[in-house]
């Protein structure tokens, strides 16, 4: 197995020195192959966004380390943390920058493990490499390229930061609660959007989820969290047996 | 006709520190008031290097420099420190008043007999002034409009729009930040550069109130741009200009229909905060 993530003994408190201590992250330990897409679910404060942001690196551990291809990024910022992993939010504002077109949004993920140069980048070659690559999904999504993506619906710029998060793809991608902003039809399209981009691209992924069907369809892995651990890892075939009410059991 | 014109050149003069403001407010979301000190620095030093025998080039590059520098430090002081902007702005601001006096070695200095951008003080005609200023603020606004749709430009926008996606992007938000207010003071210190040899002397108290006369003329301009439906950047940018232009232009008018000098800063304050206002104000009751 090539590990792509390796999580060593992760820890992480919040207000460690006050009476209201919680270890949010207790010694987690966890190794994510080259190319899986792992679904974690978990009651609320089980710890599943404090581990999703203490590998982004918004958050830094107070015990252990993250390794991404065997190399130690515990102390790396999150924006350095980008030249190997893309992020998407559960609030489709924070994927991509209002009041900016798709084109510069696309320009700027694009660039995102790379220095931003003074020189224009969003020539027509980019233009047409843009375009080329939302229209083959065939979600019309294509006619919006100059307009600010502040003007789209939540669906669709959910859609757009995953194609934006795609387009160049990263080593990994991180998602949080991605659909849990949306309508129950569009929360479909775009898990399914979501699902084939990652296939497409061979992308390895680690998705928080509470939505329960969505951890059952999607994924090759499925890790359940509890009191900042992980309490139960079904690797892929024993995921596909799994049911709706053998996962319930988790959060009663 | 005389006070038109010299509106005019004010206004153009004083664009290069409305792009600042628009740098640091527009674009960053940061209302900086580094500004009213470094505009005097911008002259303070002009004034100096002139009055050494330096040639302007030299005033215009070291302006520059003390521009950056001042909004370095209160980049630093915000994003380094984790004090409020306005607050980083204030403190900067109350420092650069001493150190404007340092560097002039008293409160006034005046601009005789040397060789400003104009030529040789004693022969400078207003219609020069027109030419050089808005040559300055054609060139400035053309520069930003390029560093603004540049990769980098494009990060600089998003920084002030939506922090948690450029930082997810591979952007330094503290550094981008730091360097977005060191441009917007380096603005600003290019029109204390132009005032002051504009109107031939720089004194230590001619940036007083020079950030409300920048916030009202960007939101102005931008109105105005809005009204006329021009949403494009270079537009807005474009309209910055028009913007200290008009500013000036309803001082001017206001002072030759009689108003007491004394009375300005409240007129500004007021005209302002009419600006400000007036998108919500028409939204709830026109």
């Amino acid at each position: 197995m090539n590990v792509l993530l390796e999580l060593r003994q992760l820890s992480r408190w919040f207000h460690r020195h006050e009476p209201a201590a919680v270890l949010a992250v207790n010694q987690v330990h966890l190794q994510l192959a080259d190319g899986d897409f792992a679904v974690v679910v978990g009651p609320n404060g089980s710890g599943k966004t404090t581990l999703l942001n203490l590998i982004a690196g918004t958050l830094f551990p107070d015990q252990g380390s993250v390794l991404v291809d065997g190399l130690d990024i515990t102390h790396w910022p999150d924006y350095r943390r980008s030249r190997l992993m893309a992020r998407i939010f559960q609030d489709p504002m924070h994927g991509t920058a209002p009041e900016l077109t798709v084109l510069d949004n696309f320009r700027l993920s694009f660039l995102r493990p790379k220095p931003k140069l003074l020189r224009w980048g969003t020539g027509l070659a980019f233009r047409k490499q843009v375009y080329d690559y939302i229209k083959e999904l065939g979600m019309g999504l294509e006619r919006y390229l100059d307009k600010e993506v502040r003007l789209l619906s939540g669906g669709q710029r959910q859609a757009i930061a995953l194609l934006m998060a795609t387009f160049n793809p990263p080593r990994l991608l991180l998602m949080d609660e991605p659909t849990a902003a949306l309508d129950p039809r569009t929360s479909e399209t775009v898990m399914q959007l979501a699902d084939q981009l990652i296939q497409r691209h061979h992308l390895s992924c680690l998705m928080v989820t509470h939505n329960l069907k969505h951890a059952l369809q999607y994924g090759n892995r499925l890790l359940v969290m509890g009191n900042g651990s992980i309490v139960a890892d079904y690797p892929a075939s024993p995921k596909k047996t799994l049911t709706l009410s053998d996962l319930q059991q988790y959060f009663y | 006709m005389e006070f038109l014109l010299s509106a005019v050149v004010l206004g153009l003069g004083y664009t290069a520190m409305g792009l600042g403001i628009f740098i640091s407010l527009r674009i960053f979301n940061l209302p900086d008031i580094t500004t009213d000190g470094s505009f005097t620095l911008g002259a303070a030093v002009t004034a100096a290097v002139l009055l050494h025998g330096m040639s302007w080039p030299a005033a215009l590059i070291l302006s520059i420099a003390a521009g950056s520098l001042s909004g370095t430090a209160s980049g630093l002081i915000h994003t380094r420190l984790g004090i409020h902007p306005l607050l980083a702005g204030i403190l900067v601001m109350t420092a650069l008043y001493s150190v404007n006096l340092m560097i002039m070695g008293r409160s006034n200095l005046a601009l005789v007999e040397v060789r400003t951008l104009a030529g040789p003080t004693a022969a400078t005609e207003t219609m020069t002034w027109l030419l050089l200023m808005g040559a300055f603020a054609a060139m400035m606004t053309l520069l930003l409009w390029w560093l603004l749709k540049t990769d980098f430009g494009i990060a600089m926008r998003a920084t002030g729009n939506s922090e948690i996606m450029v930082r997810a992007n591979g952007v330094n938000t503290g550094a981008m930040k730091t360097t977005g207010l060191a441009l917007a003071n380096a603005c600003t210190a290019i029109s204390g550069f132009l005032i002051c040899q504009f109107q031939q002397f720089a004194d230590i108290n001619m940036g007083i109130g020079i950030v409300i006369f920048g916030l009202g003329s960007v939101i102005m301009g931008e109105a105005l741009a809005h009204l006329v439906g021009l949403r494009s950047l270079l537009a807005r940018l474009v309209f910055v200009g028009v913007g200290c232009m008009l500013f000036r232009l309803i001082i001017g008018w206001a002072l030759l229909a009689g108003i007491h000098p004394n009375g300005l800063k409240a007129l500004i304050a007021a005209l302002v905060l009419a600006v400000a206002a007036l998108p919500l104000v028409g939204k709830k009751y026109l």
